[in-house]
């Protein structure tokens, strides 16, 4: 079941909330297992033996949990062998459902071997689920998480707002709130959920979907071989971009307004990543808790020991000015190309994800190279970010929309295609049509070698309003989570202390005029559900 | 070794890590508070302390400082011990 | 009362409200012509939406129009022929234009025709067959489509028991989707453009798209934008029927047109349609000429099964109204009188063929075909292109098309035969 379905919206949605708020006016206890009940009957609405395959793995990690919770502080050693066996068997449940058939193809495609290839059942939101259960053993052995109940446990992992695509929770920021639910219809947070989920809803079915609807023949013919000129290469990686854009900013605020209808925040997962400064800045304001799961938990050991092996000899270690080059290779680009590695291939089974995580990898070695490089040219920090904002800027996004080439073309040769097609390889095209009525100036572009092509001008021109329109929503106006600020739409979101006239002036509040505009917006995407929308998130 | 001493240390620390002179540490400061100061650069920031005070923290203490201050005990109560 | 509370008051009345708006706006616009709501001039006489959803439109049109003559086919017949024209016989009237834009197969053609003679009434039915839809072999597969879910019949006559699910969703889409209420906003605001798309109650449409482009572009670019797109439809046909023996694929379905026509005592008149000049070099150079002769043959055995009243007529030829020039590269002036582009007729082409089948009037054009003058209808074509193509202008289509086998001109002026599929 999706969120932006009929049965959802009407059926599901409804009646969860019915039952919650009317079990929780008796007692607490009914209504959050009511809502554990209901979250494995959305989860198994698609296909029901996905609960078959989720149940034994929850209850494995609970066992596990229990064993790293009477060891950590007694048997230290067991309780990490517990701990990396927890780990193993989390990766090896995720890779076997998610990567067996990738991994048994690239090796029949490279020693011409004949594993057989089987259509696996991927369970939905395996992905976010794995990283979660990792984490909560890893908080259980250091120590950080205590006091916990299987149906806790149960609730945490399977809570259905976050369940299709994130936000990646920990069992410590949700727990409390949990236990501090009332459980009962709250007009506050109602008003707050309403908000933040048809928020969502429009973003991902008024934005989100007509683009992927203009671009998906662009791909397909990449895929097929044709050649894209400038023209058609620049919509292709453009609109896939504010696409993706649109599509997980608003599943995120689906998500969030979900999760408060039942007086939950999740944290933040989304914030504005096109207006980044840099390849940094868009990994903290992209997928944040993605980033702050693989940061936490990946990168941050794997450097401290690192830098610690590397103390322990004497040797350089990676900060600030005095960093070597041998320092920085392998304290900064190894684990973090490594990293960037491990969240291509989580994205998704397929070379194009990996080279999508390298290439982020490289991107931030590069970021982190100038980081350190930069005072050294251009001491003066104020003077160089006041000045050099926009230039950080261009350079990230222009980075970001070549990546999403490869996060949407089938192949990584028609994903070389298109960036061939966006630097000009193939020259640029303007429809026969939009010539013709350019006149002189038609000429004149022809002379600096743009030619006329049999394309749509039509077509042409819906893409470049609407990918036009997109940027200034995504570029210019302020989001959710600045727009909502002082209703904590997302865990610890705070108001700014100086807020921008454009927040000013969006800011929401419970009156008449958003209730108002909200119903617009709301019918807006009510009426586009059925329209053809896809789903990107069968992956995770 | 007293407080502020360990804070004035982690504060050049920070710049160098950084390469801001401008940076003004207080046991108060968030990573928020200073730009920049994102979570790549705060595991360069830890092992930078660590080496500077000979010290090794533990990797869930690392995840779980609330602010500058909290470094700042956690480096005194280990060199205490 | 507490600002959420009545915010979540106000929002929800509002949401109602502004969904009432919204299908009461649907239900009077009617962009599909789903509900027959009174068209009113200046607000929603005109359907200039309709186009897109021409299976959806025609089929709820078609149930209101009690025709007693339905023409079938694609976007020839949907642009080309007017229900209304003058030309058709008062004992054919009234006439509805059951033709479908877009790319349908034969076998659409034929559920449509089912459509309408099951429901009764229907005396004349009058088929344009799409020359290329008999080069796909396996093109027609026999998988119950959305569109056929919307029928009021089954394949056998008996009530279509998908039809009451369909038309339940059809409500919806037609009142309740943001796709509607675009369509009845735009409705409403092309009223008084001088040249808009309409689908008439029966069935016609205004050659909007066409005239548009016409100002917008010139004749020639719409010849030769379309000339590309055919050379390519054509060159993928040409490879699909390479190498295939016996009736052309698709001539099952004429058949079943035959008999179903024959069971409900309609008239039907099978037309192969006109192609412009552009078009008719395009299939000669890529080897199809003999494929064409072919299925005019075939067709004229099957139109010729006794006590069935059967008519064929054949408009694919080198006459006056198919062979005149294109406007040159830059003139965006100069009109075209018969074509709009290589594959689609103008109006007066369809009333000049509607005059020739059933006044037995007109300006030569086209022939019966029978088995009796079929090989002979075929010679003479071949002569009318020599005389236009080898002879003294040596007309040469639009596009750039020369390839093997070339113009079939000698240099002398003598046409050399073209036999087999190359």
């Amino acid at each position: 079941m999706l969120f932006n379905s009929y049965s959802f919206i009407f059926g599901f949605l409804p009646a969860v909330l019915a039952g919650f708020y009317l079990l929780g006016a008796r007692n607490r206890e009914w209504a959050l297992l009511w809502l554990t009940a209901a979250s494995l009957v959305f989860y198994a609405w698609w296909r029901p033996v996905n609960v078959l395959l989720i149940a034994p793995s929850i209850l494995i990690n609970f066992a596990l949990s229990r064993v790293l919770e009477r060891t950590s502080e007694a048997r230290p050693r067991l309780a990490r062998i517990t701990l990396l066996g927890g780990i193993a068997f989390n990766l090896c449940f995720l890779g076997y459902f998610k990567y067996l058939n990738f991994f048994a193809g690239s090796l029949n495609d490279a020693f011409g071997t004949h594993f057989v290839l089987t259509q696996l059942i991927l369970p939905l939101g395996i992905s976010f689920i794995t990283f979660q259960k990792i984490a909560f053993l890893v908080d259980v052995q250091a120590g950080r998480v205590s006091r916990f109940s299987i149906r806790d446990y149960a609730l945490f992992v399977l809570f259905f707002p976050q369940l299709i695509a994130g936000p990646i929770v920990h069992y410590r920021e949700m727990m409390p709130q949990f236990r501090a639910l009332s459980c009962r219809y709250d007009p506050d947070n109602v008003a707050v959920g309403v908000t933040l989920f048809f928020f969502g809803l429009a973003k991902k079915l008024l934005l989100a979907d007509p683009m992927s609807r203009l671009i998906a023949p662009l791909y397909g013919q990449a895929a097929a071989g044709v050649p894209q000129s400038m023209t058609e290469a620049w919509i292709a990686a453009l609109g896939f971009t504010l696409q993706i854009y649109f599509d997980f900013s608003g599943y995120t605020d689906m998500a969030l307004g979900l999760a408060r209808f039942f007086g939950i925040k999740l944290p933040p997962n989304f914030n504005s990543p096109l207006k980044a400064g840099s390849i940094i800045d868009f990994w903290l304001r992209w997928h944040i808790t993605l980033t702050r799961f693989l940061t936490a938990y990946l990168y941050n050991p794997m450097t401290l020991a690192l830098t610690r092996r590397r103390m322990a000899r004497g040797k350089a270690v990676y900060g600030g000015r005095n960093t070597t080059i041998p320092a920085f290779f392998s304290l900064l680009a190894m684990p973090t190309i490594l990293t960037m590695f491990v969240s291509g291939i989580w994205h998704g089974a397929g070379y194009t994800y990996i080279l999508w995580g390298v290439l982020h990898g490289l991107l931030l070695c590069v970021n982190h190279a100038w980081r350190l490089v930069r005072p050294r040219i251009w001491p003066n920090a104020a003077v160089y970010n006041r000045r050099m904002a926009p230039v950080g800027f261009v350079l990230t996004f222009v980075s970001v929309v070549f990546g999403m080439v490869l996060f949407r073309a089938p192949t990584a040769s028609s994903a070389v295609m298109l960036w061939k097609g966006m630097t000009g390889a193939y020259g640029a095209s303007l429809p026969q049509a939009v010539f013709s009525r350019l006149g002189a100036a038609g000429e004149w572009l022809n002379t600096i070698g743009v030619h006329p092509a049999w394309t749509s001008g039509s077509v042409l021109l819906e893409a470049t309003v609407r990918i036009g329109v997109l940027l200034a929503i995504a570029l210019a106006m302020p989001n959710t989570l600045e727009i909502l600020a002082p209703y904590e739409p997302a865990l610890g979101v705070k108001p700014a202390k100086v807020r921008p006239l454009a927040v000013r002036a969006l800011a929401w509040t419970p009156g008449r005029t958003w209730a108002i505009g909200l119903a617009g917006i709301a019918l807006a995407g009510i009426l586009s559900l059925g329209e053809l929308s896809e789903f990107l998130y069968w992956q995770f | 070794m007293n407080e502020q001493d360990i804070l004035t240390g982690l504060t050049q620390i920070l710049r160098d890590v950084l390469g801001d002179d401008t940076i003004e540490l207080t046991m108060d400061t968030l990573r928020a508070d200073v730009p920049d100061w994102d979570s790549f650069s705060y595991i360069n920031f830890i092992v930078a302390a660590e080496a500077e005070y000979g010290i090794k923290f533990r990797i869930a203490d690392v995840e779980s400082f609330e602010n500058v201050g909290a470094v700042v005990k956690a480096i005194g109560s280990a060199r205490a011990r | 009362m507490s600002g959420p509370r009545s915010f979540l008051r106000t929002w929800i009345l509002s949401l109602m409200a502004f969904a009432v708006l919204v299908v009461s706006v649907n239900l009077l616009a009617d962009p599909y012509d789903v509900f027959g709501t009174p068209r009113i001039a200046g607000f929603n006489a005109r359907k200039p939406t309709a186009r897109d959803h021409a299976m959806l439109t025609k089929t709820y049109q078609v149930a209101r129009a009690h025709p007693a003559t339905v023409v079938i086919g694609s976007s020839p017949v949907y642009l080309g022929i007017d229900a209304f024209s003058p030309a058709w016989p008062a004992a054919m009237r009234p006439v509805y234009n059951y033709g479908i834009p877009g790319g349908y197969a034969t076998l659409a053609s034929l559920e449509t025709l089912r459509e309408a003679i099951f429901a009764g009434g229907v005396k004349d039915a009058v088929v344009f067959l799409d020359f290329q839809n008999f080069l796909v072999p396996g093109g027609d597969s026999a998988a119950v489509t959305e569109e056929s879910r919307r029928f009021r019949f089954a394949p056998d006559g008996s009530p279509n028991p998908y039809r009451p699910r369909q038309m339940a969703e059809d409500m919806f889409l037609a009142l309740g989707t943001m796709s509607a209420l675009t369509d009845s906003l735009i409705t409403v605001a092309r009223q008084e453009k001088p040249v808009s798309l309409d689908m008439a109650r029966d069935g016609s449409a205004t050659e909007a798209d066409f005239i548009n482009a016409a100002n917008a572009d010139g004749m020639h670019d719409m010849f030769a934008q379309k000339d590309m797109f055919e050379a390519e439809r054509a060159n993928r046909s040409k490879r699909a029927i390479a190498g295939w023996t016996g009736p052309l694929p698709g001539l099952d379905i004429v058949s079943r047109m035959i008999r179903v026509a024959h069971a409900h005592h309609v008239k039907l008149t099978l037309v192969i349609a006109p192609h412009h000049f552009d078009s008719l070099e395009l299939y000669w150079r890529d080897g199809l000429w003999p494929r064409i002769e072919q299925l005019k043959t075939e067709l004229a055995a099957l139109a010729a099964t006794p006590d069935h009243d059967v008519i064929l007529w054949d408009f694919m030829d080198y006459g006056t109204f198919t062979t005149e020039d294109v406007p040159l590269v830059g003139d965006r002036r100069t009109e075209t009188h018969w074509f709009w582009e290589p594959t689609h007729f103008k109006k007066q082409v369809g009333s000049i063929m509607i005059q020739r089948m059933f006044d037995g009037d007109g300006p030569a054009f086209g022939a019966a075909l029978t088995q009796a003058n079929v090989a002979a209808r075929n010679a003479d074509v071949r002569t009318e292109r020599q005389a236009v193509v080898c002879g003294p202008d040596r007309k040469r289509p639009l596009t750039a098309l020369d390839k093997p086998p070339g113009d079939g001109c000698a240099s002398n002026g003598v046409v050399l035969r073209q036999n087999g599929p190359t």
